[in-house]
């Protein structure tokens, strides 16, 4: 692999710009983990510690 | 790594595939060593306060990772995108220089915590030193002022391996830290029981279990807001968006609620938050004054990982940018070393107050960061302009300054304050049924979303008319 360690910024971002050398967007399957450890755990939780 | 040496990790340009080289398991114990300190005990010690066990551990729990959730969905998607850290992550909101309000945040919320982080280091290993017989308790504030400079020259020696030292120091932290936890459980169950762990009462409760149980869940949700400079910078070495989620909801969310646990447990039987003050007559001198160089280790991992994230943000300054990396940590370090040797006793008596006006404002920055990202933006930046400082770029919004984030900061600023004071916490309905931080995001995002549709894209500025349409440009 080409090693651009201090590579120009304007090279940089050219590159960047570039889908292929992005990471990507979150998936179906990212939100759902979300919702579950973000959403529905703690709901659960507070449910828990309530009654 | 001073000079043309430095490694892209130790910038605040987007990082490349082949720069991007933590797998999840590094990031997840790179968090697990960033989240569990000692800030941990003192977020449960509080929350003993209000709420018994059960309810103080379902409380901090969902707090944490309701706050985690929030967290991770306002920084992450940018962040693990485009491979940038918190700070450049806010300029699409607050303008090719307003960004600068974010540095500040940053800068002042992570050397605070850095302060205090080393302070407990010092503390702890100080303690370690009187239990084991090696100093006298008479030398304890010498030796609590040379361990802290000891600290920092450590952190700014290790810090020249930049992002390599932090992931290899992190390895190693994070096991030591989920044992220690183990056995500090252990310690407690042994020594108490069960039973006296269900029965034992709160130390001050209010009389309202519904106010208690909100200032529990509030607790958890504000105390992640900090998480907001340091999530960037360390989700960017990731090398693809969804390999965070995992590591973020349970490398920076769930340890901090089952640390805090120990700080709850021990105000609710012992009336110390900090375990410290207690491990070595439950645990022996042995096993106690181990335990004591685990918790210290553990502040100073967190230490590094936060110096580490100031110096990241520092270098989207000019001036930082253009000197060597050795000299970018040393500024982040210096402020740090003064207060812990100085005026560590005033700054921890002081630093909470501190702490809550930096919460306070990053609750609504969240609020705002998801709003422009999810809705405006429609996921994707124009990354040219990110680094593009001159009137042509789409983020210089006005003289490069967004008014409807600063406007949406004080609204969620204010917002807050009617609520809760963070300081007195004398609260306003409907506190107790929603809690101050879930209402000052929302009203943050409200503000952002009216004037950002009904002013700033009629007025042609912040380059959103590129992303409204069916087919955005990327």
């Amino acid at each position: 692999m080409k090693d651009n360690r201090n590579l120009p910024l304007d090279e940089r971002l050219k590159s960047i710009t570039l889908e292929e050398n992005q990471g990507g967007d979150l998936q179906i399957k990212d939100y759902i983990y979300y919702f579950l450890l973000g959403g529905l755990f703690p709901g659960l939780l507070l449910i828990w510690g309530w009654y | 790594m001073a000079g043309s040496d430095h490694h892209e990790t130790e910038s605040a340009h987007p990082l490349l595939p082949h720069e991007r080289i933590w797998c999840p398991r590094d990031l997840m114990l790179v968090s697990i060593s960033t989240s569990v300190a000692t800030w941990c005990f003192l977020m449960g010690g509080f929350v003993g306060y209000y709420l018994n066990s059960k309810m103080g551990i379902a409380a901090l729990t969902a707090g944490s990772m309701i706050g985690m959730l929030l967290i991770s969905l306002a920084v992450i998607p940018a962040a693990a995108k485009y491979g940038i850290e918190s700070v450049t992550s806010a300029k699409p909101f607050f303008g090719n220089r307003g960004w600068v309000l974010a540095l500040i945040l940053q800068y002042l919320s992570v050397i605070g915590w850095n302060s205090i982080l080393l302070i407990f280091f010092a503390k702890s290993a100080t303690r370690m030193l009187i239990v084991t017989g090696v100093i006298d308790e008479s030398m304890s504030s010498i030796a609590i002022g040379s361990l802290s400079i000891l600290a920092v020259i450590t952190i700014w020696l290790l810090l020249k391996r930049g992002a390599s030292a932090v992931k290899n120091l992190s390895a190693i932290l994070a096991i030591l830290i989920i044992l220690v936890g183990i056995w500090i459980f252990f310690m407690i169950v042994k020594n108490f029981g069960f039973q006296a762990i269900i029965t034992a009462k709160p130390l001050a409760p209010s009389g309202n279990l519904v106010w208690n149980y909100a200032t529990g869940i509030e607790v958890g949700i504000v105390s992640l807001m900090s998480w907001w400079p340091y999530v960037g910078g360390i989700v960017r070495i990731s090398p693809k968006t969804s390999q965070t989620t995992i590591p973020a909801m349970l490398g920076l969310g769930l340890p901090v609620a089952l640390m805090s646990i120990i700080g709850l447990l021990s105000v609710l039987l012992i009336g110390d938050p900090d375990p410290t003050s207690w491990m070595v007559e439950l645990g022996g001198v042995a096993y106690g004054s181990l335990a004591l160089s685990f918790i210290a280790f553990a502040n100073f991992g967190s230490a590094l990982i936060g110096v580490y994230i100031s110096c990241i943000g520092l270098r989207n300054l000019e001036t930082f940018r253009k000197k060597s990396w050795n000299l970018t940590t040393m500024a982040a370090l210096v402020p740090v070393g003064l207060v812990a040797v100085f005026i560590p006793e005033l700054f921890f008596l002081r630093f909470g107050n501190f702490l809550a006006f930096l919460g306070v404002l990053f609750a609504p920055l969240v609020g705002i960061q998801i709003v422009d990202y999810f809705v405006f933006r429609k996921k994707q930046l124009n990354i040219k302009d990110l680094y593009n400082t001159n009137s042509a770029s789409s983020y210089s919004f006005w003289k490069g300054w967004n008014p409807a984030s600063i406007i949406a900061l004080l609204c969620g600023f204010v917002t807050y304050f009617y609520l809760l004071n963070p300081i007195t916490y004398e609260s306003r309905i409907p506190y107790q049924y929603l809690t101050a931080t879930l209402p000052t995001m929302a009203i943050g995002a409200i503000v952002y979303w009216l004037i950002t549709r009904f002013v700033i894209i009629p007025l042609g500025w912040g380059g959103y008319t590129k992303f409204t349409s069916k087919k955005p440009e990327k």
